[in-house]
């Protein structure tokens, strides 16, 4: 496997065991676990948040150090809160730090935002502005995207879209996307591979499919699959 | 950026040269050039410059706390940084007096450095407006009650006015050094603070995402912290305590970046000075048989907007 993420050793003091990773190009990896055992953490930690340490590698390249623009080309992180504290337009909040005319039309036009580009994030839905995220997140064309629960907030047809632009992003452009998700039918539908978190490490590495059937579902949610639904495991 | 900033630049100038020329010197000029000179030297240019820096400054620092709290009631009154440069000054000035202004400036800049400190203790770096506010209140009344202690325990009646007169906020009678003092530092402070625009514009997106993009949010916050400090500590050991401008200046200069809160910094720093310049306009011009201090000028002409500012702001919540 060509892989474009290769972390080694990274943990933040706390909430992330050492952890070592790689994901490859054109992969989809879904990150699922209860609450509190450390997706956001990994995540926090692959991007260089708060108190990361390890080694991490994009495409060979170590982040660290490097000037926005080249750091941005490598990857995006998308964090879990959509709290804007400033009202933008979306159009100067997906431009937001990138270099001029680096914002993607066609993101924007698959997330169908070219008519909500001059309304101020703060006057938009919940959903809507996670669209905007999204695509401020999509718009450098990163290599590596980290998308911290990307589809919540969003309705049931906007999930479904946006499953299947990252499934396209992955496998026709070859990016690497590593999602945090709570809904564990996302991770069974789209992913290429699904890795679960407990108590801050990696409990289960795998194929989707072979994962949510394996017992580890019941030991570390407390749920198991009955005819199509997830139930309470007795 | 909208065009509106290039039209501060020579509105910022027109400010500064209407505060040199008036109320006209011309007959002056014919009859004395020597004293016409002495005036325009060493009364009206320091006292422009000040106005003009001092101004900035705190239109600049208003901006750049306002981003890195995320919170557009920050200001460096509000926040308590004013109120701990003037008990630094105070203090520093009953050891020194108040003709020495290196000293002055140190003990402003400290007392401002201990305030913004205590702030971000207090409320912590990304503060909702009431925690910011309460915590602003609780700073400025404690070091206005340690300043009034101070004046209480003046060595001199003479001593206590030269301290009650600074703490009104003057720009009159300083001399060219004395304004140089304030300048250099403000200009610097300015100017370092336009550095950081990019890394406070990304804090819009989280702190989170700021580090993730590659700003360290930590040093960013210690820089403002201390630019800050050190601009308006600087200007208040030379002119005093003036208040409100670095709360409005940064609202309006919002209104030119399409809400970027760290491109914000230099048309705030015009807009700051532009509002100096004309409250000492005012000053100079008011029909009161008396010169008004300035510190008293800005706050009650920010005073209204900021009871409106609050009231807007709970309209805009509550709805």
């Amino acid at each position: 496997m060509n892989a474009l993420l290769a972390a080694k050793s990274v943990a933040i003091s706390g909430r992330l065991a050492e952890t070592c990773l790689s994901i490859g190009r054109g992969q989809l990896v879904c990150l699922v676990g209860p609450n509190g055992s450390g997706k956001t953490s990994l995540l926090h930690g692959l991007a260089g948040v708060g108190t990361a340490s390890g080694e991490v590698r994009v495409d060979g390249i170590d982040p660290k150090g490097l000037a926005p623009n080249r750091r941005q080309r490598l990857f995006t992180y998308l964090p879990a809160s959509r709290d804007l504290k400033w009202p933008l337009s979306a159009a100067d909040l997906i431009a937001l730090g990138l270099p001029r005319g680096a914002c993607s039309e066609e993101t924007v036009a698959r997330l169908e935002l070219g008519g909500m580009l001059e309304r101020r994030v703060d006057q938009m839905s919940t959903g809507e502005r996670s669209r905007v995220l999204i695509a401020r997140a999509l718009a450098p064309d990163p290599k590596l995207l980290l998308l911290d629960e990307p589809t919540a907030n969003l309705d049931p047809l906007w999930q479904l879209k946006l499953m299947a632009y990252l499934r396209e992003l992955a496998h026709d452009r070859g990016k690497a996307i590593l999602l945090a998700v709570h809904d564990l039918d996302v991770a069974l539908h789209s992913a290429d591979r699904l890795i679960m978190m407990q108590d801050g490490r990696v409990a289960a590495d795998g194929e989707p499919q072979a994962l949510l059937k394996s017992p580890h579902m019941k030991a570390i949610f407390g749920i198991e699959r009955h005819s199509g639904a997830w139930r309470p495991a007795c | 950026m909208s065009r509106g900033i290039f039209i501060l630049f020579p509105l910022a100038a027109a400010a500064f040269f209407v505060s040199l020329l008036l109320p006209s010197l011309g007959a002056l000029m014919e009859r004395d050039t020597a004293l016409f000179t002495a005036i325009f030297v060493e009364l009206r240019l320091p006292r422009a410059l000040l106005a003009l820096a001092y101004g900035a400054m705190l239109g600049a620092s208003g901006a750049a706390i306002q981003a890195l709290f995320a919170n557009p009631l920050a200001s460096p009154d509000l926040t308590g940084t004013t109120s701990g440069a003037a008990l630094g000054a105070v203090v520093t000035a009953y050891l020194f007096g108040f003709t020495a202004p290196l000293a002055l400036s140190a003990g402003s800049v400290i007392g401002a450095l201990g305030a913004l400190s205590l702030l971000l203790a207090l409320a912590g770096p990304r503060a909702e407006t009431a925690t910011l506010l309460l915590s602003g209140l609780a700073i400025s009344a404690l070091a206005g009650a340690l300043t009034t202690l101070a004046l209480a325990l003046a060595p001199s009646p003479f001593a206590f006015y030269d301290a009650y007169d600074w703490l009104m906020g003057s720009l009159i009678d300083r001399s060219l050094s004395q304004a140089a003092f304030a300048c250099a530092p403000a200009l610097t402070c300015i100017l370092l603070l336009m550095r950081l625009a990019p890394a406070l514009d990304s804090l819009t997106l989280g702190e989170e995402v700021a580090e993730a993009i590659g700003y360290d949010v930590g040093r960013t916050r210690l820089w403002v912290v201390c630019l800050t400090a050190l601009g308006v500590g600087a200007c208040v050991a030379i002119c005093g305590a003036i208040g409100f401008v670095g709360l409005i200046a940064p609202i309006f200069s919002r209104r030119l970046t399409r809400g970027h809160p760290g491109r914000a910094i230099l048309p705030a720093a015009l807009i700051g000075g532009i509002l100096l310049l004309t409250a000492d306009l005012v000053v100079r011009t008011a029909p009161l048989g008396r010169t008004l201090p300035i510190g008293v000028v800005t706050a009650l002409l920010g005073a209204p907007f900021f009871l409106w500012l609050v009231g807007h702001m709970r309209w805009k919540l509550g709805r």
